[in-house]
């Protein structure tokens, strides 16, 4: 079923911040959930004022891997916890045991709804993301600067000694320019160069030449003769 | 996975760093890709004597100190070809009673080889080093160096290191002593807290050099090394860089 007729279904008016970066306005994304223990796609349609999730029963969108981010994500009910960079960034340390590993790729969906952000810690679903980014930065169109149309087809049910999981399987369907839209989300490493700028003065500290002496020995002041 | 750990390291230190800004190609060979030669009898002679004064300072006779550090040297040099290892052994006994001379007014140490671990803002993995000798009563800590040479200054190098133990949360002073066989002088560090700045900035370059990949191979392909370097005076030192870098 093409993303332009998949069926919506509004099940729930979400009275936690379930989108990410909410109130930030500028850096505001919808997001889109997959869930990879039981498998299924959600899509935020926050707008603002409502939250709210709508079932995509088939997802199919311009995956861009120039806005891909890596880093420490802590899912939680208040929304997400981010420590996010771009690859080829450095790591931050990890906020907390809590926090996992995870990614974050931000996709246009068709039929106007634009730009949405999947954000993911589950293995089965980061991995599967991974297979698709190695396919994707491989083909020569992505060096031609195109960006893939991904359809995820299915998902394979595993059971693993932590319980059931639902890893999704990713399809290349086409290639398409990229849309302006997702410029605006690119996620650029910083500089190689760029290190902590000196605080100091404008040149080289001196190390020191100045000899110490030790200390005199110490000496007991005279006690007075009280006879 | 942070770039360091990507690569093997859980931590580093002010060696390593001043390595890295001294040769980084040295770096890539040594401490990445594993190709370590044995270091030359210079270097042990300096743990010799180290272990010599501090004996002395401890409480020892200096021909007990001059014997740990003789022995000490024997030990570390035992399978070494290094030419140089007659005239190090020579300087052993000069350097000794310098540096017992030097620091034996100032008392016999609180603490010595005292582990410091700290963390640079920004750098994924901790900072390890360990001090010679620290005084309380003084608030000093001290590094002690060997040469065949006295310096009339600090050694960048040295400063960073006693700088780096200064500025590990604590409130003494740092001090580096340098010893020959005739010369000695003990030197006030200055500056320590920019030291430590500059060393934090030569972590976040090698940071962001060891993010490039995780394959050190690709990281040697990225830069080369100086053949006239003296950390290449090894033969098998030369032959390792031919073998990585193709010079």
């Amino acid at each position: 079923m093409p993303a332009q007729s998949a069926q919506r279904r509004k099940i729930d008016i979400m009275t936690t911040g379930f989108g990410l970066s909410i109130g930030s306005g500028k850096d505001f994304l919808p997001s889109i959930r997959i869930n990879g223990k039981d498998g299924g796609v959600e899509r935020s349609t926050w707008d603002g004022s409502e939250r709210g999730l709508e079932v995509v029963d088939d997802l199919v969108c311009l995956m861009d891997w120039a806005t891909l981010q890596v880093g420490w994500v802590e899912f939680t009910d208040r929304g997400p916890d981010k420590r996010l960079v771009a690859i080829g960034d450095p790591l931050p340390d990890r906020p907390s045991e809590k926090h996992k590993q995870g990614v974050q790729v931000v996709v246009y969906l068709p039929g106007g709804l634009g730009c949405h952000e999947i954000c993911s810690t589950a293995i089965g679903v980061v991995g599967a993301l991974e297979r698709i980014y190695d396919a994707s930065i491989a083909a020569p169109e992505w060096q031609q600067g195109k960006v893939p149309v991904v359809r995820l087809t299915e998902f394979q049910k595993e059971k693993t000694k932590h319980g059931n999981r639902a890893v999704p399987v990713f399809e290349i369907l086409d290639w398409k320019d990229r849309p302006a839209e997702l410029d605006e989300h690119k996620a650029a490493p910083k500089p190689r160069a760029a290190i902590p700028a000196s605080t100091s003065t404008s040149r080289p500290a001196a190390t020191g030449s100045t000899q110490m002496t030790p200390p005199a020995s110490v000496t007991r002041a005279p006690v007075p003769d009280f006879g | 996975m942070n770039p360091f750990k990507a690569h093997g390291l859980d931590h580093i230190s002010v060696s390593q760093l001043n390595l890295w800004a001294a040769a980084p190609g040295i770096y890539v060979m040594e401490r990445l890709l594993g190709h370590r030669t044995p270091v030359g009898a210079a270097a042990h002679r300096g743990t010799a004597v180290e272990a010599g004064v501090i004996a002395g300072l401890m409480g020892s006779s200096l021909n007990e100190a001059i014997d740990t550090a003789n022995a000490v040297f024997t030990e570390r040099t035992a399978l070494s070809s290094d030419p140089r290892r007659d005239k190090e052994r020579d300087a052993l006994a000069g350097m000794v009673e310098r540096g017992i001379e030097l620091l034996g007014p100032w008392g016999k140490p609180d603490r010595t080889q005292v582990r410091k671990e700290w963390r640079m803002d920004g750098i994924a993995v901790p900072v390890l080093g360990f001090t010679d000798a620290e005084y309380d009563a003084h608030g000093l800590i001290i590094d002690l160096k060997t040469s065949h040479a006295l310096p009339s200054t600090i050694r960048t190098s040295h400063a960073r290191q006693v700088a780096s133990y200064v500025g590990a949360g604590s409130n003494m002073s740092g001090g580096v002593a340098y010893v020959t066989s005739k010369k000695s002088a003990l030197y006030q560090l200055e500056n320590a807290s920019a030291h430590v700045a500059a060393l934090t900035r030569m972590a976040h370059s090698l940071q962001n050099f060891l993010a490039i990949s995780t394959d050190p191979h690709e990281l040697a392909s990225l830069i080369t090394v100086d053949t006239d370097s003296f950390y290449l005076a090894d033969p098998r030192a030369r032959q390792n860089a031919f073998d990585v870098f193709g010079v």
